[in-house]
């Protein structure tokens, strides 16, 4: 059948062209809501400071990055930058900025950033492509494409503006894992050099470069323990190992990490169990197999003992560090919260509530184990990874929010893999019965072709390989089983084209409503239904910005300090980056002391102004007060004497804000810059209305701290803290007097009146 | 060593001789036969103007006339112009010498005809003074009272005799702090005062005047703004971005902010601080596609509307804009070109006129910097500007798809107001073939990609007899795998 003078392979090749561009194109469509309802801002914590140090390496090149101390961050401490970030956001940004300024095109460093998650996940879609065409066939890769396009698991994580490791990290590492399972089936080494090199640029990108170097060792052990050893897997896995390693020791952040921690201690491992299998395989090549049973045996174990006891003895001595909290937090999920409160903290460290999983992949996640089953039933060397990578990503899913990305991709494949595995059986004409009816299936299924991005429709033309043998399988197949009616074939594929429908509107419904909200600006509708912007935390960076000293001090709790070094350009404590749980703890300690203690603790740290987030006025939940108790567990965590949490809740257990609130509570200078001048807002009856409370009647005065800056809708509320008394008193005492002054003043003018 | 130094010292002080041998002597050639003098305190801006009838005592015809600014007052002065006062006629004034005895700068007004001797002639000079009204005091709380102090001269500065003259001040309001008062010739009159007529006052006179008023507005001073103007023939389209560093400079806010005080206020007007918290600005006619950011993104506080002639900016800073607080932004919009730019026929040339600046009332630019772009290949241009200007460069500017880069032409000018608001041409000439050369780089440039991934695809990176054994041999493999 020729169609524009095409071969029909051509005709293939071209609609696969067509569909992967459409695909790209709704991957990065669909990304675009929060510009659209929005604008183009980097968005949330994190990828704020992606952004400055982007901007730094694209202002200063590459070496005055690489070396970078800034001093700006983690007062008075610092923070070498260049020595702890994964560079490899940044400078994919400067290089995609470098080469638009070369051809004259001068974007933006901050539309570069804001629109990279958005057009890596176009190329995420095309690797995942590749990827599932090794698995099945290119039907089902288009499937996954189409998938992982829209995924909202994937989404919320690369919408734009989202400017964060991650937003290139899942196309590298489904990057990867192709080059891996491209280079286990051929056994090339230039496919496992390949491995080695995206696996570098993975561990540039992201921490979870961690994932990569433990699965593959796992296919690899895997298929040994399947007695799969063949000189393919040597080569492959031997090239990527040893390239890989040395390459991901060139990133000043990692060093000497593979050959120090046990998190790559796995890889290592397998490397050696590789060499020995393949010495045993050239052995037994040489000797008679009743020696060489003996010789293996003792062999390995031997080996494996040694091996062992190394690793142990080097564990002990301090060589090889043990595993870190985040990765002990990943087997026991109580880990954190007993004994590092500042990763329980963190809501995306929290174990995944069930239904997210619904949320994040509706049907997928029906479909997914019907995928690793397929994969069973075919078991070729990539099957075992599709299984392994499944079986582990969804495990640690449900251990950790955040790890839902990289459950992602592979639920993504294989449920490709079983829609175009349902599709090939209900669709295959060959299977029919009746010939009239044919001609009835074929517009069916050409309706279907249009309607879903037409995967489907190429089946014939790509499968043109395979097809011999389908058939006689097919017909193998007839003899137990096959589908005769069209009616039957009609009701499940409506089913699964409704199903698809319904997908791609859940898709579009997640992103829209749940991943799109930069949350540095925060919408609400008006009665008249016109939206209504609430930009207060940039009103307040911008102040701060603006017209305050540079070399000011903004002390806040870390979840801000991202945003105030990006937004507000000014020197901060504790930020995001939370290496340093002393200092973090001091932060908390002062925040819930009162406020003699808070002040010599600012004094000592040089803090100018104190920022805090109070939502009470406009209902907005993400504000300090809730935040209080993770603030008072990490300062107790370090000093244990002089905050307990117990204190903070009243008599009867509880945590409160109004007249029942403990005595610490309301003492702590948290609590009084919240609620600082709220009541005679409300003239003198003050209501909390994110925890529904009434406050307790009369003022809260301040002496140590002044009100500077409080936004329109007093989400943001900045004090300055103020300067040592002119004549050595106690800042009580110069307040009480000049409270005594004022009403002095007042009631004179009162008897003169 | 020592001896340089010596010989340093000796060249330093022959210099300062030599600049004190040039001090400037008025020929006392002109008496003023009556002097009105109006000192407009409405707006932070302060302009004087000096309306006299100017005698000839010489004895030869002569159309020259010294107009004194003295030393302090130079350094504010934004705007100097004269014109006679019934043909409103402008003359020439330009910057002339320098009196090192009394301290003056002298303006050299050019009539536009000879005055014949013992003639007479009605001129008006205006003088636009920024940056010397003072707040004080200095600091004042978030609701509290600005008050202004004026300190000039009670009589009219001018290098002549003059038989008989009056200063009027004009002010905002009626209540005064305090203010000079002069027995017998002060008048108070509302919001004016009156001081005069004084009679044969000599040549350079000076007493202090300070007026001490309530002016209870944001006193608003653009630090810095530049302005990037846009030409494209493509498109018919000019487009404008504007770029402002503002400051209030008004009294200081004493203490700190209380936004439960501002809410509060904001319901009694009669108790408004001197914060500005919504500004406006206006565009020209037919301005389109308006934008409002800042450092760190879009600001959403603002409403654009096009109004027949002329188009209304309003916005609200990201914060209320209290003495001492600054605030930056920038914004744009597009304008349909064919406003702006002829075409000469005769002399095949393009000729663009457009505003310096857009009249902002009231606020005072310390520095200004206009970037026109030109289209790319416009060549021979000539700038006319309407006043002198710090500086003037031309040079390249590269952008879209640009291949030789479009001409760019950078005006730099300080202290401006609103007097400055006038047209500047700029004409230059294009070949119409330039128009091709976008598509033309455009198409290149996709040619060369399609050219490249063309050739990419048909290019062959493996080893292919060995690929497509290993393939066999891997999936013999994988079949005997499955076997075992």
């Amino acid at each position: 059948m020729k169609i524009l003078g095409l071969t029909s392979q051509n005709q293939a090749s071209l609609l696969k062209v067509i569909i992967l561009a459409l695909i790209a194109t709704t991957a990065i469509g669909s990304r675009l809501f929060s510009i659209v309802r929005f604008e183009s801002v980097i968005h949330e914590f994190d990828p704020w400071f992606n952004f400055r140090t982007t901007k730094h390496l694209v202002a200063n090149g590459f070496y005055e990055f690489w070396n970078w101390f800034d001093d700006r961050s983690w007062y008075p401490l610092g923070r070498v930058v260049g020595g702890t970030v994964f560079p490899g956001i940044m400078t994919t940004s400067a290089v995609i900025y470098n080469v638009l300024h070369a051809v004259n095109f001068p974007v933006d460093i901050r539309n570069v950033c804001v629109f990279l998650a958005p057009v890596f996940s176009s190329i995420t879609a095309y690797a995942a492509y590749l990827f599932t065409c090794e698995i099945k066939d290119s039907s089902a890769g288009l499937l996954a494409a189409a998938f992982i396009g829209v995924a909202p698991g994937y989404i919320s994580r690369s919408v734009a503006g989202s400017y964060d490791n991650e937003g290139i990290a899942i196309f590298l590492l489904m990057f990867t894992f192709y080059l891996w399972i491209k280079a286990v089936k051929i056994g090339s080494a230039y496919w496992g050099a390949l491995t080695a090199l995206f696996y570098f640029y993975m561990v540039a990108a992201w921490g979870g470069y961690v994932f990569i170097i433990n699965l593959i060792p796992l296919h690899v052990l895997v298929l040994v323990l399947m007695g799969r050893f063949s000189s393919r897997l040597y080569v492959a896995y031997s090239s990527f190992y040893v390239l890989g390693t040395l390459m991901s020791m060139q990133i000043p952040f990692v060093g000497f990490q593979p050959t120090r921690t046990s998190e790559h201690m796995a890889a290592l491992g397998i490397f050696g169990l590789l060499q020995i299998i393949a010495f045993v395989e050239l052995v037994r090549s040489h000797l008679s197999s009743n020696q060489f049973q003996i010789l293996f045996k003792g062999f390995i174990v031997l080996s494996f003992v040694l091996m062992f006891s190394a690793l142990v003895l080097l564990t002990a001595a301090g060589y090889i560090a043990p595993w870190t909290g985040r990765f002990y937090s990943l087997w026991d999920t109580g880990y954190a919260k007993k004994h590092i409160p500042i990763i329980a903290s963190v809501s995306e460290h929290q174990p995944t509530a069930w239904p997210s999983f619904f949320f994040d992949l509706e049907m997928l996640v029906f479909l997914f184990p019907a995928g690793i089953y397929i994969c069973f039933k075919e078991l070729r060397d990539e099957h075992v990874f599709v299984i392994l990578y499944g079986i582990t990503a969804s495990y640690f899913a449900g251990v950790m929010v955040r790890l839902m990305l990289t459950l992602t991709p592979i639920v993504c494949v294989t449920a490709a893999v079983t829609v175009s595995k349902l599709l090939d059986t209900y669709m295959d004409l060959s299977t029919l019965d009746t010939t009239d009816l044919s001609s009835n299936t074929q517009t069916t299924k050409d309706e279907k072709a249009k309607k879903d991005g037409g995967p489907s429709s190429k089946k014939p033309g790509d499968n043109a390989k395979s097809e011999d043998k389908k058939t006689t399988k097919k017909k193998d197949n007839n003899n137990h089983w096959g589908v005769y009616g069209i009616d039957t074939r009609l009701i499940v594929l409506s089913n699964f084209l409704f199903l698809l429908f319904i997908f791609a509107w859940h898709c579009t419904w997640v992103t829209s409503g749940a991943y799109s909200s930069p949350s540095i600006v925060l919408a609400s509708r008006t009665q008249d239904g016109n939206q209504f912007i609430i930009d207060d935390f940039r009103e307040a960076y911008y102040w701060l910005r603006k017209n305050t000293d540079y070399n000011s001090k903004v002390m806040s709790w870390w979840d801000y300090g991202y945003q105030i070094s990006g937004m507000a350009d000014r020197t901060t404590l504790v930020d995001n980056n939370t290496w340093n749980n002393t200092h973090i703890a001091t932060v908390g300690k002062a925040m819930a002391s009162n406020e003699d203690t808070a002040y010599e603790i600012m004094r000592r740290h040089d803090v100018d102004y104190v920022l805090i987030i109070f939502g009470g006025l406009l209902a907005y939940s993400g504000d300090d007060i809730n935040k209080f108790l993770w603030m008072v567990r990490i300062a107790e965590g370090v000093y244990p004497n002089d905050v307990q949490e117990s204190k903070f809740f009243n008599a009867r257990g509880e945590y409160r804000v109004d007249s029942e609130a403990s005595p610490t509570m309301r003492n702590s200078i948290m609590y009084k810059m919240s609620y600082h001048n709220y009541n005679e807002l409300f003239n003198g009856q003050g209501v909390d209305r994110v925890r529904g409370a009434k406050l307790p009647p009369g003022n809260v005065k301040l002496h140590t701290l002044e009100e500077a800056y409080t936004t329109d809708n007093w989400i943001v509320r900045i004090y300055k803290v103020k300067p040592l008394d002119n004549l050595g008193r106690t800042l009580e005492q110069a307040a009480a007097f000049e409270e005594g002054k004022k009403r002095r003043a007042k009631s004179k003018r009162r008897g003169n009146n | 060593m020592l001896l340089f130094y010596f010989l340093f010292l000796l060249a330093l002080t022959l210099v300062s001789a030599g600049v004190k041998e040039a001090s400037f002597i008025v020929p006392q050639t002109w008496k003023n036969l009556n002097l009105l003098r109006t000192v407009d305190l409405t707006t932070p801006i302060v302009r004087e103007v000096t309306a006299f009838v100017a005698f000839n005592t010489g004895d030869d015809p002569s159309k020259e006339y010294y107009f004194p600014v003295s030393e302090e007052r130079d350094k504010h002065l934004a705007w100097i112009s004269a014109n006679e006062r019934k043909t409103t006629v402008n003359f020439e004034v330009e910057k002339a010498g320098f009196d090192t005895e009394n301290r003056v700068q002298f303006y050299k007004i050019s009539f536009n005809r000879l005055v014949d001797a013992q003639e007479k002639i009605t001129v008006e000079v205006k003088t636009v003074f920024t940056h010397i009204l003072k707040p004080i005091p200095h600091e004042i709380p978030q609701n509290g009272k600005q008050y202004l102090l004026y300190i000039g001269n009670l009589y009219a500065s001018n290098a002549y005799f003059s038989e008989k003259q009056r200063t009027i001040v004009n002010l905002p309001s009626p209540q005064l702090l305090s203010y000079t008062t002069v027995p017998e010739v002060t008048t108070k009159n509302d919001k004016q005062i009156t001081y005069g007529f004084f009679n044969n006052t000599q040549a350079y006179i000076h007493e202090p005047l300070s007026i001490h008023y309530p002016y209870q507005k944001a006193i608003l001073r653009i630090k810095s703004l530049r302005r990037e103007l846009e030409v494209s023939h493509w498109g018919g389209n000019l487009a404008v971005e504007e770029t402002f560093d503002l400051i209030n400079d008004g009294a200081r806010l004493q203490g700190q902010f209380s936004r439960l005080e501002y809410q509060r206020t904001q319901y009694f007007p009669q108790s408004e601080s001197i914060a500005a918290h919504l500004l406006s600005i206006i565009f020209p006619p037919g301005a389109a596609d308006a934008y409002y950011r800042d450092e760190i993104g879009n600001v959403s506080t603002s409403n654009f509307r096009n109004e027949p002639n002329r188009s209304v900016f309003e916005f609200k800073p990201r914060y209320p804009l209290f003495g001492g607080w600054n605030y930056t932004w920038y914004h744009g919009y597009n304008l349909p070109l064919n406003k702006f730019l002829r075409y000469h026929e005769g002399k095949e040339r393009f000729y663009f006129n457009a505003k310096f600046i857009e009249r902002w009332p009231d606020v005072v630019t310390d520095k200004i910097v206009v970037k026109l772009i030109l289209p790319e290949g416009a060549r021979d241009v000539q700038v006319h500007l309407p006043f002198k200007v710090r500086k003037q460069s031309h040079g390249i500017h590269k952008t879209y798809l640009d291949t030789i880069g479009r001409y760019l032409v950078t005006i730099e000018a300080y202290n401006f107001v609103d007097e400055h608001v006038q047209d500047f041409q700029v004409s230059y000439a294009y070949d119409s073939d330039e128009l091709f050369r976008k598509p033309l780089s455009a198409s290149t440039f996709f040619l060369g990609l399609f050219l490249l991934s063309a050739i990419y695809s048909r290019m062959e990176f493996n080893i292919k007899y060995k690929k497509t054994e290993d393939l066999k041999e891997g999936k013999v493999d994988g079949e005997e795998g499955k076997g075992r």
